[in-house]
C-alpha cells in the first residue's frame, strides 16, 4: 500500500506546490521573494526517495514548471532532473539527516540551477531573460529557510505512509 | 502535454487564487481591529460587524467600477471581445511576465489572441488551454507589437525589456516626446488597432541617431483582476 501512497502523496504535493507557486506566491505577486516550492521538494526526493517512481516525479515537476512558465524548451525540466540527480548522487556519500546539511543542500540546489538555467541560455545564445545574481541570492535564501521548515514538515507525513 | 498540465491544474489554481482573496481579506479584517482592542464586546462585535460589511462594500464598489469600466470599452469597440479572470501568474522567476486566465478553448479563446484592458493592453494568449490559458504580458522579452505615436504617427516595434517596454526603429527624434501615448497599428497581424500600449517616459537618441523610447504601459500589470480577450482577428480598429 505504501508503494501507492508515497508517489500518489508527492505527485498530489507537486500539483499543489505548483498552484501555490503560480497564484499566492507567484514571482510577479511576491517579487525576488518568492520561494521556489518545487526546487525544493525535488532536493526532499533527491536526498530521501528510495524508489523509481520519484525520479518520474522530479522529472515531472520540472516539466510542470516549463508549462506554467511558457518555456517550452526544457530549461526547468533539465535543471530540476540534473539537480535530482546531483543530490541522489550526494545522499549516497553524505550524512546528511541534520539541520544544517539540509539547509547547505537547499542552498547549494538553488544556486546550481541558477548556473545550470545560464550556462544553457550561454550555449544556447538566448537572451529573452534575465537572470540577476541578487535575485538568484535571495532565493536561495528564502528556499534554504522555507526548505528546513518544509523537509521536516513533509519527512513527518513520508515517514508516516 | 502541456495543455493537458494547464487543465490538471484549473481547479486548484483557481480554489487558491479564491482562498489568497479570502486570506487578504481576513488580514484587512484583523488589522482593523488592532485599534478597537479596547471596546467593550457588543461595541466591538457590532464595530466588526460594520466593517466587515463596509469593507465588502467597498470592495464590491471597486469591483463594480472595473466591471462598468471594461463593459463601457467593450461598447466603444467594434470587434468581439470576452472578459475572463486572472487566476494565476507564472511560477518561474525566470520568466515571471505570464499571466493565468479563466477563459479557455472551451470558450474559444486560442493562441495568439490579444488580450487588453479598458485602459491599456495587456498582451496575447501563448497557451490555450480548455478552461484556462496563458497569456504573455506585453513587458515579456518575448513580445513585440507593431504600434505609433498617436500624436505623430511615426511608426515603431514596442519590444518587452522584462521589467518594462521600449519602441525601437523610430525614424525622427523630433517625432517622439516625453508623454506621447503610444497605440497598436494593426500591422503585426496580432493586436488590432488604436489600443493604448501606453506612453512614452524617456527618449533616448544615440551617437549613432538611432532612437529609442522607453514605453511605460498604460495598465499596471502586476494588479490586474480582470481583462478582455479580443476573440475576432486583428485589423478592426476602436471606435471614437
Amino acid at each position: 500500500m505504501s508503494r501507492i501512497k508515497k508517489p500518489l502523496f508527492f505527485i498530489f504535493l507537486s500539483l499543489f506546490f505548483i498552484a501555490l507557486q503560480s497564484s499566492v506566491l507567484s514571482p510577479a505577486r511576491v517579487g525576488t521573494l518568492s520561494p521556489d516550492l518545487n526546487l525544493i521538494l525535488i532536493v526532499y526526493l533527491g536526498l530521501y526517495s528510495e524508489s523509481r517512481s520519484e525520479v518520474a516525479i522530479a522529472f515531472g515537476n520540472g516539466i510542470l514548471m516549463d508549462a506554467f512558465s511558457g518555456l517550452p524548451l526544457g530549461m526547468h525540466t533539465l535543471s530540476r532532473a540534473s539537480a535530482f540527480l546531483l543530490m541522489k548522487g550526494v545522499s549516497d556519500s553524505f550524512y546528511f539527516k541534520n539541520l544544517i546539511t539540509h539547509a547547505f543542500f537547499l542552498f547549494l540546489a538553488t544556486i546550481y540551477t541558477w548556473s545550470f538555467i545560464w550556462a544553457a541560455f550561454i550555449i544556447s545564445g538566448r537572451n529573452d531573460a534575465e537572470i540577476a545574481l541578487s535575485g538568484v541570492g535571495t532565493q536561495a535564501v528564502v528556499n534554504t529557510v522555507l526548505g528546513v521548515a518544509l523537509f521536516s514538515l513533509i519527512g513527518k507525513v513520508d515517514a508516516r505512509l | 502535454m502541456y495543455r493537458a498540465l494547464l487543465a490538471l491544474n484549473y481547479y486548484p489554481q483557481k480554489a487558491l487564487s479564491a482562498f489568497a482573496g479570502g486570506l487578504v481579506r481576513l488580514w484587512d479584517g484583523y488589522v482593523d481591529l488592532v485599534g478597537v482592542k479596547h471596546e467593550n464586546t457588543r461595541l466591538r462585535d457590532e464595530l466588526r460587524l460594520l466593517r466587515v460589511k463596509t469593507a465588502s462594500i467597498s470592495e464590491a464598489e471597486l469591483e463594480r467600477e472595473r466591471l462598468k469600466r471594461l463593459l463601457s470599452f467593450k461598447r466603444r469597440v467594434s470587434y468581439e471581445l470576452l472578459s475572463a479572470n486572472v487566476i494565476g501568474a507564472s511560477p518561474s522567476a525566470l520568466r515571471s511576465e505570464m499571466l493565468i486566465i479563466d477563459r479557455g478553448r472551451n470558450d474559444g479563446v486560442s493562441e495568439g489572441m490579444p488580450v487588453t484592458t479598458a485602459v491599456g493592453m495587456v498582451g496575447r494568449v501563448f497557451l490555450a488551454g480548455a478552461d484556462s490559458s496563458e497569456v504573455v504580458l506585453i513587458t515579456d522579452g518575448i513580445s513585440a507589437v507593431d504600434a505609433y505615436v498617436r500624436r505623430t504617427r511615426q511608426r515603431g516595434i514596442v519590444k518587452g525589456t522584462g521589467k518594462g517596454c521600449t519602441m525601437e526603429y523610430l525614424g525622427n527624434p523630433e517625432e517622439v516626446a516625453i508623454g506621447d501615448d503610444v497605440v497598436s497599428s494593426g500591422k503585426d497581424g496580432f493586436y488590432p488597432k488604436g489600443v493604448v500600449i501606453g506612453a512614452i517616459s524617456e527618449v533616448d537618441v544615440s551617437k549613432a541617431g538611432v532612437v529609442r523610447a522607453t514605453v511605460m504601459p498604460g495598465v499596471d500589470l502586476s494588479k490586474l483582476e480582470e481583462v478582455l480577450v479580443i476573440l475576432r482577428p486583428a485589423g478592426v480598429g476602436v471606435e471614437r
